[in-house]
């Protein structure tokens, strides 16, 4: 596997992450900035929605993000 | 109509008190409290009285009732995405339920709310007058009152509770407005404490470990997931240790 499709397969997953999540692209933003997170909202919009990519680094805090809120609920 | 003023001499009474009641309240769950226990006790026949605020997606964000059925009865229509309150707000208009048995519009609403013994309702957006110039106003909750009998409101109940609504929304956005602002800045300053906590760490396990940035962090994620922390308790794990270090170490 090349590293594009890498980035590719890990955005498909996330993608669908998140859609199946409750989350708004704000709520994740916010959360993936207080873990590190690097992009901004508008960009990890295009991300999910398959336009852009993402370093790795970024990709894998999205990922994680998304897992996090998902495991949390309110707090 | 019989009456064509109705409650002519009351309204500025019920008015003073909801403006009263709302500016003096600088939380939005309190005013939402105040504005459904003034529907209440301003209409004739209600058993109960609630409000909501939604967000864009429909999904209630604050939401206050003056008894307990009207809570279930309300809870009933998010849970089952129908019902009139949910129908005002996203049609912008009033919705009259004058027989919950015989209720066609939200069939599986009327038949789960209909045992709890409300039999007719009024439910009105909470409307915010159209700021913008083209024609439209938003509608950013709604105000209801439920009646234990069928038919128990009437065109002036609707009027009234409309009169109640309209300043009741735009007090209640701005209270809104200034709450969602001042959360922002708490959950803005949490956010950047967490990250810088986060970003110690990795600095850390980088050293540490002689490993490259996205090394430290898959490190530090696949960790959290297996100790069920979060990233940001994890980091304050991984960097606790170092602050207690012996000032004569080397």
């Amino acid at each position: 596997m090349t590293a594009e499709s890498d980035g590719e397969a890990q955005r498909d997953r996330t993608a669908q992450a998140f859609r199946q999540s409750d989350l708004d692209v704000d709520e994740l933003w916010m959360h993936y900035f207080s873990i590190g997170g690097d992009a901004g909202a508008m960009e990890i919009d295009a991300y999910l929605h398959g336009s852009y990519m993402l370093r790795p680094i970024q990709r894998d805090l999205l990922d994680h993000a998304i897992y996090e809120l998902g495991n949390s609920g309110p707090d | 109509m019989t009456r064509k003023h109705p409650m002519a001499g009351e309204l500025p009474e019920i008015f003073a008190r909801v403006a009263g009641l709302l500016l003096t309240e600088p939380a939005v769950d309190r005013a939402v409290a105040n504005i459904a226990q003034a529907a209440h006790e301003s209409l004739a026949g209600s058993v109960g009285a609630g409000a909501t605020l939604f967000d864009a997606q429909g999904r209630p964000t604050s939401t206050a009732s003056t008894n307990s059925l009207v809570k279930q009865a309300d809870q009933l229509q998010y849970d089952l995405g129908e019902g009139p309150c949910l129908a005002a707000w996203a049609s912008a208009q009033a919705v009259v339920v004058d027989d919950l048995r015989r209720e066609h519009r939200w069939q599986e609403w009327a038949r789960a709310a209909a045992p709890l013994g409300l039999l007719s309702c009024i439910s009105v957006p909470l409307l915010l007058p159209d700021a913008t110039g083209n024609g439209t106003s938003e509608a950013i909750g709604a105000l209801k009152v439920y009646a234990d009998r069928a038919h128990a409101f009437d065109v002036h109940s609707q009027q009234v509770l409309a009169l109640l609504a309209q300043p009741a929304a735009l007090i209640l956005s701005n209270i809104q407005t200034r709450e969602r602002a001042a959360q922002l800045s708490e959950s803005l300053k949490d956010a950047l404490h967490s990250r810088s906590l986060i970003d110690m760490a990795k600095g850390a396990l980088m050293e540490r470990l002689q490993v490259n940035e996205r090394e430290a962090m898959q490190a530090m994620i696949s960790r959290a997931r297996t100790e069920n922390l979060r990233l940001s308790e994890l980091a304050q794990g991984i960097i606790a240790p170092a602050m207690d270090l012996d000032p004569q170490a080397p």
